[in-house]
């Protein structure tokens, strides 16, 4: 109980600091941000738009009322010009639903490529086909995802004309169309992470074939698959969430640069419109938004590390 | 930040060291080989040795021609004495690359090594001192790793490099080398967590080895001690994981280039010359390409370097 | 009204207050640039008129939806007066409004939602009477109060103020446009009266102002936050708030509109259209392949290039129009070195070798201006004697203007951020350093642009503007009454270099003049066709502001925009509808026929689908 305590302590804190980070990115801004998230306006509608905000008020009480805001949904506006206005909030309802999607996508075609490819490899281990997917993997790492994503387009789009190199169809509108316009941005995603989840998966096997029920499972005659599959991929689920943890943060950045190579209309294209359109606000907002996710998933990949190994339980209980 | 080896993305805040804590992975496809540098190394240096030269040497030989006409929108090979062809704007792209790849390795080098410094510098103290300020220390990189990298690196840019407009509404733009300023201070922000980790991870290992407590015995300054002894021990570590870092603040670069906030003209980069040549890719894939080989051999390289030298030093990296 | 708002705003000029607002507009007339923000030449295969298409065959069949892509979003939506409008803009609010005048296929202004438009003898007051029996979507009737309350809103003049007791109704470059504009009062419930300071024979143009003026209903005029985005008009569509920002917004039909076809249905066909921002060309040519998109409006000239092969192989249909085109430019700042010396001018205007650009950078595909107007309209001229292309003479005025200055030619090119203006930047760089001078790009992003401009501190900038609509809707941008700080007795033939006085620049009291030229002949020219209906004196006069533009280089003229439809080969009837008659709103077969500029997009009530 006591460590459940500490643990959300600790969450709060650390959501405490990342928002407050958020929040303080548009005091970074050289000059005046009113003029350069509204524009040109008259100084009655700057100083609207500025009371609006709220830079009139001190600091700390700047951030208390954000804060109140970001809280109840509240996550300021979109302007354009002194008078158009949108709220944030709309657009990112709008936009994390797509992000997710797609990332989800990728995460999927990751898992189902690269376990096989892991297990594999561990198990030919020093053969041609393991030096082979090694030397795959460890290429693939070196490609950056945007790259990727512009030869796919070429190869698989422009050329080959498979799918749609760009535009995105809402699962509304038809669930093949939408996994069609979200196959080559989620692959572009998936190839790199491919290759991480297979290393860690390949060596990790490698360690637990050795491991003596491995092995009288195998004396024992049991068909090698099904040893593979079941008893020795068992114990490196945890490894394969460790890594799924580790990369999660590549993921999210990758989706914001892929999605706007591929006009999908998520967070990444969202923030895009924010930058260009100077939405300091919006930007701040996004950040944040992006920032808390990226903190909850990762005390859900805690907390599921808890579930399946009790000995970490133990452990904590101990310190 | 984006896409690279696990070993130098931080544990998630949260995430306890997993019970049973994988083997390390990306020694593996070296250390197959060799111990030693090997073929793959040699050939990484001499890519890495090729492009430092052109970045130096040719924008001081080559000089594009005068009509734009003769290169514009022409492949490789095209036109005699310009072998990789034109830009849509007639620009030499032999030309084009090597600018591209001095900003490229201008940003990367220069954030990477704000990250050394900064990085190393906390980590070390942290490593060393232990106790509260170690957990203060441990704390502030928890809170900056718990952005993920690329969205910080964004934001940072976006709000840094924002032309200014002045409260008489005069803009004051951003010139190319403040631009590659913000860009090394925002990834070397970004890559400072990272390195500290590093470093802290390792100074608790040799901060404990006898001649380090020797040395304490006989009375050295701590900074000293810190210096002398347990930094050339730290080093490798912190240089294996450096070059990686080079490597991803690259195509940090470059995906900040796609969302418009990278390199800007009159400056180019690998990744702006990525970005801007896109919209060429189907009349002339080559202007995309080029720079995207660039990229990919030198992040290749870094990435080979960078595990040989974790393989040589015997760098865990399951101490993060 | 007029010149309360001019004196008010004009000597603000450079000081943001509110003088700067007044050009936010401007973000629309390059905000969906993209592919020509920087002057490009042609010549080699031109397209003066209107060509291709589907031919529009027999009798229209109601009923059906389609998609169509625009070049970008429009975030600040459709409180018209107020409204930042680029053609996509223009695009969807033609769906939702009609206007009181549109312009026909001789660009002539023919009453619409007024049945008649008539000025006294000396076009100092105009009567606009309304046609009866028009309602708007939310049930409301169009009369004369209506109507004033929209022509107020757009002057600056509404009388209903928002809660801060501000105005409610704050537009912007509008109330520019109507600085002649002094009283309008409602004679009867269906006639407004518009008494001017001075004479306006083309005032029915500026009723129309590129499609931006339409006609909207009290509920949304008097909306305060909510005018932008709850758009309520007379139009063949209904907005039913469906916008979902950077991805779509949609109408429907509206049953009860005004106009029938010539076979007596009702208008519009559709039931229903789906507008999408694209702005990457492949995903526009992609999506119009693959028939995600049934139609779209373009000026793209490379998605332009890549789609003719499919046109070519039956695949799509595409109508092209260079008629009455925009001009896409050097916008020079004539106010401040370099360019407040026309040897600078004249040194740029020769070393950019126009016809290799438009190869490069248009595939070809554009015309070369010889001036601001273009084919089909008033004032055009073939040839103006515009310097182009030489080398030699690009040398001359460089060492020049070196000479007289003792400084080197050299400056600064603002440019958009997008792939293609930065490519044609770097490109009128290189014939810039060919002729001796230094330039440097200064990449902005579009706010910088138009801050810029307004500011005045550039010194040359890629730019588009200017539609062939009446001559007469340029007096905004390049008109100025008085010369603040300037001598009126100076006989200098330099204007705009400063005078006795030595005051160079701020001697244009216009603030959208961005160029900051402050010319007498073309001043007199636009008050000299103002006052006279005559058609050889207005001709006369708008062909000698083209060539005074010729004489001074007040800009660096590149090319005209050539606008197309492409479109699936069942989309029918892209031009729209005739036009209606003083006597019936219906699209009687011997009416008017529409206009054939794409420039502020088209009539959408006239699109039907072949089954």
């Amino acid at each position: 109980m006591r460590v459940a305590l500490r643990r959300v302590i600790q969450l709060v804190v650390v959501l405490v600091f990342v928002s407050f980070f958020s929040f303080s990115l548009i005091q970074l801004v050289p000059g005046d941000p009113v003029v350069a998230i509204v524009g040109f306006a008259s100084p009655a509608q700057l100083a609207q738009v500025r009371h609006q905000i709220g830079l009139d008020d001190p600091f700390l009480l700047q951030y208390w009322h954000w804060l109140g805001g970001f809280i109840h949904g509240d996550l300021g506006q979109h302007y354009s010009g002194p008078t158009g206005r949108s709220a944030v909030s709309t657009g990112i309802a709008q936009s994390l639903p797509v992000t997710l999607e797609l990332m989800a996508f990728a995460m999927i075609l990751t898992i189902v490529i690269a376990i096989p490819l892991g297990i594999l490899s561990a198990y030919r281990s020093g053969t041609l086909t393991d030096k082979l997917i090694s030397a795959t993997a460890f290429g693939s790492i070196a490609m950056p995802d945007f790259a990727l994503a512009i030869v796919l387009s070429f190869w698989v789009g422009v050329k080959l004309k498979w799918l749609p190199t760009s535009g995105f169809t809402h699962l509304s509108d038809g669930f093949v169309k939408n996994i069609k316009s979200l196959t080559l941005p989620a692959v572009s995603l998936a190839v790199g992470q491919i290759a991480a989840y297979m290393r860690l998966l390949r060596s990790d096997m490698i360690a637990t074939l050795q491991e003596d029920y491995i092995l009288m499972a195998k004396s024992k005659g049991i068909p090698t698959r099904r040893i593979l599959w079941r008893h020795a991929l068992r114990p490196s689920s945890l490894t394969l969430l460790t890594v799924a943890g580790l990369n999660i943060g590549a993921l999210i950045g990758g989706t914001i640069v892929v999605e706007n190579l591929f006009e999908i209309p998520g967070m990444g294209k969202l923030l895009f419109f924010a930058i260009f359109g100077r939405q300091f606000v919006e930007l701040q907002s996004i950040v944040a938004v992006i920032a808390v996710g990226y903190v909850l998933v990762n005390v859900a990949v805690d907390i599921l590390y808890t579930v399946l190994d009790p000995r970490i339980r133990d452990a904590r209980a101990l310190a | 930040m984006l896409e690279h080896s696990p070993s130098t993305v931080a544990a998630p805040v949260d995430a306890p060291p997993p019970a049973t804590e994988p083997p390390p992975p990306d020694t593996e496809f070296v250390r197959a080989r060799s111990q030693r540098v090997g073929l793959g190394g040699i050939l990484g240096i001499i890519w890495l040795g090729f492009v430092a030269i052109c970045a130096i040497v040719i924008p001081m030989v080559v000089k594009n021609p005068t009509n734009p006409g003769l290169l514009a929108a022409r492949g490789m090979f095209k036109v005699s004495g310009h072998p990789l062809g034109g830009d849509s704007a007639g620009n030499d792209m032999l030309l084009q690359l090597a600018k591209g790849a001095r900003s490229s390795l201008i940003v990367a080098i220069g954030a990477v090594a704000v990250g050394l410094v900064l990085g190393g510098t906390l980590g070390l103290i942290a490593g060393y001192y232990r106790g509260r300020i170690d957990t203060l220390l441990t704390s502030t990189f928890n809170i900056l790793l718990a952005i993920p990298q690329f969205v910080l690196a964004v934001a940072l840019v976006s709000v840094l490099a924002n032309d200014s407009i002045s409260k008489q509404g005069i803009p004051v733009p951003v010139t190319t080398g403040r631009r590659l300023a913000v860009l090394v201070i925002a990834l070397g922000i970004v890559s400072t967590p990272i390195l500290a980790r590093i470093t802290r991870a390792n100074t608790l290992q040799w901060a404990q080895r006898e001649f380090v407590l020797a040395a304490r015995a006989q009375g050295a300054t701590n900074r000293r001690v810190m210096i002398r002894e347990v930094l050339p021990n730290v080093l490798p570590a912190m240089f294996s994981i450096a070059l990686l870092g080079i490597a991803v603040a690259m195509v940090a670069e470059g995906g900040l280039s796609i969302l418009g906030v990278g390199v800007h003209l009159p400056g180019v980069s690998w990744g702006s010359l990525i970005a801007q040549g896109r919209n060429s890719l189907q009349s002339q894939p080559s202007v995309v390409f080029e720079p995207i080989v660039c990229l990919f051999l030198t992040v290749l390289s870094l990435n080979y370097l960078g595990d040989v030298v974790r393989a040589r030093f015997d760098v865990r990296e399951s101490v993060l | 009204m007029g010149e309360n708002v001019r004196s008010v705003l004009g000597s603000r000029k450079r000081s943001v207050g509110g003088a700067v607002a007044i050009a936010l507009v401007m973000a629309m007339l390059i905000a969906a640039c993209g592919g020509s923000s920087t002057p490009k030449g042609g010549g080699t295969s031109t397209t003066q008129g209107v060509s291709g298409g589907n031919p529009n065959e027999g009798k229209p069949t109601p009923g059906g939806a389609v998609t169509m892509a625009l070049p970008a979003e429009s975030t600040g939506g459709w409180c018209l007066p107020e409204a930042q409008l680029a053609v996509s803009g223009i695009q969807v609010a033609r769906a939702i409004y009609d206007y009181l005048a549109v312009p026909n296929d001789k660009n002539e202004y023919v009453p619409s939602l007024a049945d008649k438009i008539t000025p006294n003898a000396d076009f100092t007051s105009w009567t606009i009477h309304i046609r009866s029996g028009i309602k708007f979507h939310d049930g409301t009737p169009l009369n004369a109060a209506v109507v004033k309350d929209n022509l107020d809103a757009y002057g600056g003049e509404f009388a209903a103020k928002g809660p801060d007791g501000q105005p409610l109704r704050k537009p912007l470059l509008f109330t520019f446009v109507f600085d002649n504009v002094k009283a309008i009062t409602v004679t009867d419930p269906m006639t407004v009266k518009v008494d001017m300071i001075g004479p306006w024979s083309s005032f029915p143009a500026s009723l129309y102002s590129y499609g931006r003026l339409g006609i909207m209903a009290e509920k949304q005029l008097h909306d305060g936050a909510n005018c932008f985005e709850d758009m309520i008009g007379t139009g063949p569509f209904k907005f039913e708030h469906d916008w979902q920002r950077n991805d779509h917004l949609t109408v429907v039909k509206n049953e009860n509109y005004w106009r029938k076809d010539q076979y007596g249905q009702r208008l519009p066909y559709l039931d229903k259209i789906t507008f999408k921002p694209v702005t990457e060309t492949t995903t526009l040519v992609n999506g119009l392949t693959t028939k995600l998109f049934d139609l779209t409006l373009s000026d793209d000239t490379v998605a332009i290039d890549q789609l003719q092969s499919k046109v070519d192989g039956g695949g799509l249909a595409m109508l092209k129009s260079g008629k009455f085109p925009e001009v896409a430019y050097t916008l020079f700042n004539d106010s401040k070195p370099p360019f407040d010396n026309i040897n600078a001018r004249l040194a740029f205007a020769y070393a950019v070798d126009r016809e290799e650009y438009n190869r490069i950078a248009n595939k070809g595909l554009l015309q070369l201006a010889s001036g601001p107007f273009g084919p089909g309209t008033l004032g055009y001229v073939a040839d103006t004697h515009l310097p182009t292309y030489n080398p030699v003479k690009a040398k001359d005025y460089a060492k020049k203007y070196t000479q007289a200055t003792g400084q080197p030619l050299s400056f600064t090119f603002s440019a958009g951020s997008d792939p293609i203006s930065l490519t044609n930047a770097q490109l009128i760089g290189r014939y810039a350093q060919n002729a001796g001078m230094s330039m440097n790009i200064k990449q902005v992003d579009e706010a910088t642009l138009i801050n810029d401009a307004i500011t005045g501190n550039f010194q040359a900038s890629g730019w588009r503007n200017h539609p062939g609509f009446d001559p007469d809707t340029q007096w905004v941008w390049w008109h100025c009454a008085v010369a603040v700080g300037r001598d009126p007795n100076s006989t200098s033939t330099e204007i705009g270099l400063g005078d006795a006085a030595g005051i160079t620049g701020n001697n244009c009291d216009n603030p959208v003049n961005f160029s900051n030229f402050n010319d007498k002949v073309i001043n007199k020219a636009f008050e000299t066709a103002r006052a006279s209906a005559d058609p050889d004196v207005r001709k006369k006069a708008y062909e000698d502001i083209n060539k005074e533009f010729a004489k001074q280089v007040w800009d660096g003229w590149g090319y005209w925009t050539l606008w197309t439809i492409p479109s699936q080969t069942n989309v029918k009837g892209v031009l729209g509808p005739n036009l209606a008659s003083a006597t019936s709103p219906d699209a009687g077969p011997d009416h008017d026929k529409p206009f054939e500029g794409l420039s502020s997009g088209i009539d959408l009530s006239g699109l039907w689908l072949k089954k």
